[in-house]
């Protein structure tokens, strides 16, 4: 601990880093989604040329995000990259972007899952056009929410993904994509509204008129004021982690919604949950949200356990995908409710691990749903003899999953259960109960799946083809190098970790 | 004291006036010659015109008529509805129906009696520039159609109308009984050092409201019989819906805030009650609708109770809440309404499960209707989003958070209820076998124009907020 707190006591002046890297992130996929309008698509040949324009874009926007996280690893300042640019006077809002350590590599880690997301949608060929478009305006969302620095652009790029995702799973989701486009809708918007509402009373509570999150944040309101709100940004964070009881939509849209979107969902769209607690609820009302953590660390657990549970009871495939991240997220919210410099830096690492984990997970559940045709793990049986590589593969992405040394998850899941065991005796092991259950469950399923006696109604499966393997496998290189270099993420989320927590703010 | 020194302060109402009167003589003596051009040429002299005073306060005719910075920004938007209008209107003519030219022509003295209400400041200029404008939309809506459904729903909306028009009389004549006064301005003045009887004053702040409830679009009309191409042709409808709304809250402001906002009247309570039961009931019927045009008309009700929201807080910044939230629902309108003309053409019906598919048919009508309907709801990023915000901010700033809440719950709500459409346009396989038509250009550059502005408000909030808050600086002295 004392080692962690070392680190941020050097105040070297920060280089001069470029601007407008960070607007280019937020507008390069909004202005390319745009521009797809005007792309005519009707022979294959255009339809080429789309892909290739939206692999294009989404690209772009990974190369200026690791050229931002090489300029950023010895920053010492609160927030890198800021711009701040007059946009609403009349109400006080700013066009304030900026990062730090807990956004920056959420930030990368959503532009890289956008280019797996976009490469691994080939299959989508009816109306192609309409769903790259709606994927970049997502893109668009996701990187506006982690890059902004004022309330209202917060929300703002925070509602711009509802409408998106809704028409993502409603059009080009899986048999009953209906009923999860409406469950997913129905909760997110319910969720901002409670988010806009949380906005609205902490605007006209404090007595600046100002949406700025940096200068709202040495506001001091009346603590049963300072309580309701963290509390509303609470549940409208905790629906999109999800937390239980919420998670139902996001259990049914992983199954429903088509892979590349399901990845995108677990991948990212509820680690935007995590990061709204972190940054808004543990940085700007510490003291106010550590009235409640005892109700939280009760969620966090049940969350844990409850994913653990159905993960052992889950026969659907691609449902157990969607509860391995649920059970995460709910160590996420453990380490938020601890609220210790540790636990937070392994917050923040298992999220970009879980987002690469649960993008893993996801590609290879489609690929082995496709190719069994049916999504019962039961049902299935004896796939390493037909699908070797997709075998192989699966195995790190389990391993990875459930926090195997030398992969991604581990230095994670380990960080938050240092972290958090000081602080919550109690809880802490039982969340550690839930993740060594569902590591057994993560055997059964390897074991079920892959090994046993082939099913004899399947004739000819093919394994992985090339684009499949040059997806999965750029994942789990990412999860190898972040599971066996940690440091070259950990060193700048340590530095804004504690400068987050050290802020206090109530 | 010039009476017709500055008479050419009016030189954009004479120009829409001699655009007309071209049009009529046009039509008269050479029917089969298009008036649209003329229209349009007129209303960008007109433009252009009020371009040269922007930035003045001039008084006109002895104060019946006061062009200050809050009558310019609705000229502009008032302006802007038209000629979108205009682009849009030849392709809501049918086949069949002859392309009468006087429309363009009764389209521009509408928009003058338009400009006229917005710089009234006397009630007798107030009330005539208000029926020159009604009298000219009855016109449209029974010229621009021809058949038996299109002249009921004509009368059907000519004695609405007129009741309406009698309760604006009723309130104003009771105000001009309460003070002695015809000038607005004057009639505020009086009314804090007389302090009227309290009963009465709010007698006759309920009669004006009512008799602008349907100028507002808070009144559910039934402007179609039955059957898609009949009854009032939506070319109309636009314009009252763009226009005409907006219109009609900007003299209901001035008339507010200079009479109104004086008194102690608890009128900011009346104005909230209006409103919370407007939203609210409004989604609610919307909801019920099955076809697109009146869903649309419905969700006006709604739109109108979170205008009349924004009265809540007169002195404050309601007035500048309001002009912005004016020109995102008029965009919003306008963007709806052309996409819905548009691609009923195709299928001949408005029927909201009859728009499945189309977003393969023509995929540009689907986009800018469904930002439209995302602009109407007042989700972000689109410009709805943002009038609904500024107006909520001026609700709590009036006093009245629990409005604010209904406010909150009722985008929420409607939510829920028109993104139905966005599923059914995106989502649902279609009932027709469409074939696509090469749309008229118009209505492509109107639709276009409509969904550019609703997608892009945002970025230009800064510049409009100005805009807005130098309109209200101007009514509020």
């Amino acid at each position: 601990m004392t080692l962690l707190q070392a680190f941020p006591t050097t105040t070297a002046t920060p280089a001069a880093l470029p601007t407008l890297l960070l607007s280019a992130i937020v507008w390069v996929p909004l202005l390319s989604g745009l521009a797809l309008l005007f792309f005519p698509s009707r022979t294959e040949l255009q339809r080429g040329r789309i892909r290739s324009f939206a692999i294009g874009a989404t690209a772009l926007v990974l190369a200026f995000a690791v050229f931002m996280w090489y300029g950023f690893r010895d920053q010492s300042g609160t927030y890198a990259y800021e711009e701040t640019r007059s946009w609403l006077p009349a109400v006080g809002s700013s066009y304030h972007l900026g990062v730090d350590g807990v956004s920056m590599p959420l930030l990368l880690l959503s532009a890289f899952l956008f280019v797996f997301a976009v490469l691994s949608s080939s299959r989508v060929r009816e109306q192609g056009k309409e769903y790259l478009i709606l994927l970049l305006v997502l893109e668009a969302g996701v990187n506006g929410v982690f890059a902004s620095l004022d309330y209202l652009l917060f929300f703002l790029f925070w509602q711009m993904q509802a409408v998106p995702m809704f028409l993502l799973i409603a059009r080009f989701g899986g048999q009953r994509r209906l009923a999860a486009a409406w469950k997913f809708l129905a909760l997110d918007i319910a969720g901002s509204g409670v988010l806009l509402l949380a906005i609205l009373i902490l605007y006209f509570k404090a007595p600046l008129r100002t949406f700025d999150i940096v200068a709202l944040h040495d506001v001091v309101l009346p603590v049963a004021m300072a309580t309701l709100i963290a509390w509303l940004f609470f549940i409208a964070f905790a629906v999109k982690l999800p937390v239980f009881p919420f998670h139902t939509w996001f259990i049914d849209a992983q199954a429903d919604a088509p892979a590349p979107v399901a990845l995108l969902l677990g991948g990212v769209l509820v680690k935007l949950g995590g990061y709204g607690i972190i940054r808004v609820d543990v940085g700007e009302f510490q003291n106010a949200f550590h009235a409640f953590v005892g109700a939280l660390v009760v969620i966090a657990v049940l969350t844990v356990l409850w994913s653990a549970i159905a993960v052992l009871a889950q026969d659907d495939l691609r449902r157990l995908v969607g509860y391995v991240v649920m059970g995460h997220m709910g160590l996420v919210l453990l380490a938020a409710a601890a609220a210790s410099p540790i636990a937070l830096n392994g917050a923040v690492v298992l999220m970009v691990a879980d987002g690469l984990t649960a993008g893993l997970l996801v590609l290879l559940a489609a690929a082995i749903v496709e190719r069994s045709g049916t999504s019962s793990i039961r049902a299935m049986g004896g796939m390493a003899g037909r699908m070797g590589k997709g075998g192989v593969l699966w195995i790190f992405a389990a391993l990875a999953a459930i926090g195997f040394p030398g992969l991604a998850g581990f230095v994670g899941q380990l960080l938050i259960v240092v972290g958090a065991y000081p602080g919550h005796r109690f809880a802490t092991p039982l969340a550690l109960l839930g993740i060594l259950v569902l590591a057994g469950a993560m055997m059964l399923t390897l074991q079920r799946i892959f090994f046993g006696a082939i099913a004899e109604r399947y004739g000819r499966i093919r394994d992985l083809g090339t684009l499949e393997l040059v997806n999965t496998i750029g994942l789990l290189s990412l999860i190898i190098l972040l599971g066996v270099l940690p440091a070259i993420l950990m060193d700048s989320i340590n530095f804004s970790v504690i400068s987050l927590l050290s802020r206090g703010g109530g | 004291m010039r009476t017709f020194g500055n008479l050419l302060t009016f030189s954009p109402e004479l120009w829409l006036l001699a655009g007309a009167i071209v049009i009529f003589l046009i039509a008269r003596l050479r029917p089969a010659v298009s008036t649209t051009p003329v229209a349009l040429v007129a209303l960008v002299a007109s433009f252009l015109a009020l371009a040269t005073q922007f930035r003045q306060t001039t008084m006109i005719l002895d104060g019946a008529f006061l062009l200050d910075g809050f009558a310019i920004v609705i000229d502009v938007i008032v302006l802007t509805a038209a000629a979108l209008t205009l682009l849009a209107s030849r392709a809501d003519i049918l086949p069949g129906d002859s392309e009468a030219g006087a429309v363009p022509g009764f389209l521009l003295l509408a928009t003058l009696g338009a400009m006229l209400a917005a710089s009234a400041a006397e009630m007798v200029s107030l009330f005539l520039a208000l029926e020159l404008l009604a009298i000219s939309l009855y016109v449209l809506v029974v010229l621009a159609r021809r058949g038996l459904a299109a002249a009921t729903a004509g009368l059907g909306y000519l004695t609405a109308g007129a009741a309406s028009s009698a309760l604006l009389l009723y309130g104003l004549a009771l105000l001009f009984g309460l003070t002695g006064e015809t000038r607005l301005g004057a009639t505020g003045t009086d009314m804090a050092a007389l302090a009227p009887n309290h009963a009465a004053l709010l007698l006759s702040l309920s009669l004006i409201l009512g008799g602008f409830a349907l100028r507002m679009g808070l009144l559910p009309v039934s402007w179609w019989p039955r059957g898609f191409e009949s009854g009032v042709p939506l070319r109309v409808i636009i314009f009252i819906q763009s226009a005409g709304v907006v219109v009609a809250f900007a003299v209901f402001a001035r008339l507010a805030a200079w009479t109104f906002a004086g008194s102690r009247i608890p009128y900011a309570a009346v104005f909230a009650g209006v409103a919370a039961v407007a939203m609210t009931g409004g989604n609610l019927l919307a909801m019920m609708q099955a076809g697109v045009r009146r869903l649309l008309v419905y969700s006006a009700i709604a739109q109108g109770g979170f205008a009349l929201a924004a009265f809540t807080d007169l002195k404050g910044l309601g007035l500048s809440a309001l002009l912005v939230f004016l020109v995102s629902l008029a965009l919003g309108n306008l963007c709806a309404f052309a996409a819905v003309i548009a691609y009923a053409r195709f299928v001949h019906s408005d029927a909201v499960r009859d728009l499945a598919g189309m977003s393969r048919a023509a995929p540009g009508l689907a986009f800018a209707l469904a930002v439209a309907v995302v602009s109407l709801i007042g989700l972000p990023p689109v410009a709805g989003f943002f009038g609904k915000l500024l107006v909520l901010q001026a609700v709590v700033n009036g006093g009245y958070a629990w409005l604010a809440v209904v406010g909150i719950a009722n985008i929420v709500f409607a939510a829920f209820g028109y993104l139905r459409i966005l599923k059914i346009v995106f989502v649902d396989p279609p009932v027709f076998e469409v074939v696509p038509v090469r749309l008229d250009r118009g209505i492509r550059a109107a639709a276009a124009l409509a969904a550019a502005g609703v997608v892009f408000m945002g970025l230009l909030l800064g510049p409009l907020s100005a805009a807005a808050g130098y309109g209200r600086a101007a009514l509020l002295h």
